[in-house]
Parts: C-alpha cells; structure tokens; sequence
C-alpha cells in the first residue's frame, strides 16, 4: 500500500474538470485508489464520487492505493494536484 | 443548498426536443430564463459560456448523465435548469455512452465554494441506488421533481 496526503491548490477547488483529469489519471493503474478525506471515502476513478468530497482550496486529502502499481499511482496523482491539475 | 433550491419545476425539461448537445443547452439556456427571470440573463451569452467550457472538456461523466455548467456574471446567485433526453445525446462522454440527464448549473464567478457545495449534493443524490434509472423513466416533469425532493431528503443536510 501506498499513501501521500496533498493540498488542493487551486482556487475553485476540486470541480468537475480536475475530478475528470484526476478520475482519468486513477484508471490508468491497476491499482485500487481511494482518496480520503475527513473520514470520507472515494474512490478515485469515479468523477461522481470526488466530487461529492467538496473539496475547495486549501483541503486536504490523503491519496491511497493497493496493488502492484500503488507507489506509482500515488506518485502521479500527487504530481497532478500539485500542479494545480495542469489549469492555473 | 437543496436541489429543489437550486431549481424550481419550471426549469424541467422532461422531453427535450433537440438531438444534439448545442440544441439541448439552448433548450436548458432558455427555460431557465422562462422560468426565472435571473436578471440580466442572456439566454444566448450564457449557451455560449456553456459551449466554451464544454470545449475545454466534456461534463458527460459517464452513466448517461451531464452536467454542463457556466460561470455567468451578473447572477446573484446559483441556478439550475434539469433537462431529460429520451433518445439521449451525444455529449462526447467520458464513457461514450449517450447522454440521457442534464444538469445544468450557472454560477456567479465570485462563488466557487456554493459551486462545489451544489456539485456534491448533485453527485451524492445521483448516486443513489436506481436513481438515474428513476430519473429516466419518470412520468413528467412533477415525478423527476418529486425525485430530486427524494435526493434532497436522502442527502441530508
């Protein structure tokens, strides 16, 4: 397993366009990604899912995953949300 | 802020006419206006708005279901508009599959958070077992009404 906490950056948050990129980049590893956020479980393929976590600027959210690509799976979507999902 | 705050049964669309996504988000664009007057609302400004940011990426996310949205200035506050297409339109989705509801949502730039807030009641009543399923085959506009008062009342507060 593998585990990262980040911060959402931009300014609006985590909305449907970060949520899709972030969902898109989710399922290109065989992993099981969740994020997690105040007790709030998701899972990270699922566009719907993120963006019942709300999550506005300044959130924290821990990235997890298990499988045989988890550290490279936690490792891009760190990337993805610290470069403020490639929009600001 | 609850579904039924952020529409009203004015701004369903249980049958839209058009079969392709501009023709469906003038459709929603324009029964927004009918229905509530925002002030300084352009139907055409803001299908434009929704056109632009449909450019920069799809709102089909997959399951049959859209949400196109804008930032529209002048608004004093969000505002929703529900369409549903029987035959279902091609959104250019992220699974392809056509989609069937549309929930429209125009926001005044200054309100990300109320944006982000409107955003998760959305998903969390749409992710509830069966109810796409409802939402499609509703009777009339005063089922899918009766419906999002049941995704308000499931979601909580």
């Amino acid at each position: 397993m593998a585990e990262k906490t980040v911060t959402i950056q931009n300014a609006h948050g985590l909305h449907v366009r970060p949520a899709t990129k972030l969902a898109d980049l989710a399922g290109r590893f065989k992993s099981q990604v969740t994020i997690h956020k105040d007790g709030q479980d998701v899972a990270a393929r699922s566009i719907i899912e993120l963006l019942t976590l709300a999550a506005a600027q300044g959130t924290q959210l821990t990235i997890r995953a298990e499988g045989p690509d988890a550290t490279e799976a936690v490792d891009a979507i760190e990337k993805l949300v610290n470069s403020r999902f490639g929009l600001e | 802020m609850k579904l039924t705050d952020l529409l009203t049964r004015e701004s369903i669309v249980d049958d839209i006419q058009s079969t392709d996504k501009k023709g469906a988000l003038r459709e929603l664009a324009e029964v927004l206006r009918a229905a509530r007057k925002p002030p300084a609302y352009k139907a055409a400004d803001v299908l434009e708005a929704l056109l632009k940011r449909e450019k920069m990426g799809t709102t089909g996310m997959g399951g049959g279901v859209a949400l196109p949205h804008a930032k529209v200035e002048g608004l004093t506050g969000l505002y929703g508009a529900f369409g549903r297409s029987r035959d279902g339109i091609d959104f250019g989705a992220v699974d392809g599959e056509k989609v069937h509801c549309m929930f429209m949502i125009l926001s005044p730039p200054s309100e990300a958070n109320a944006h982000l807030a409107a955003l998760k009641r959305l998903s969390a009543g749409i992710r509830l077992p069966n109810m796409l399923k409802f939402l499609r085959a509703a009777r009339g506009s005063k089922e899918i009404w009766d419906l999002l008062r049941e995704m308000d009342d499931a979601v909580g507060a």
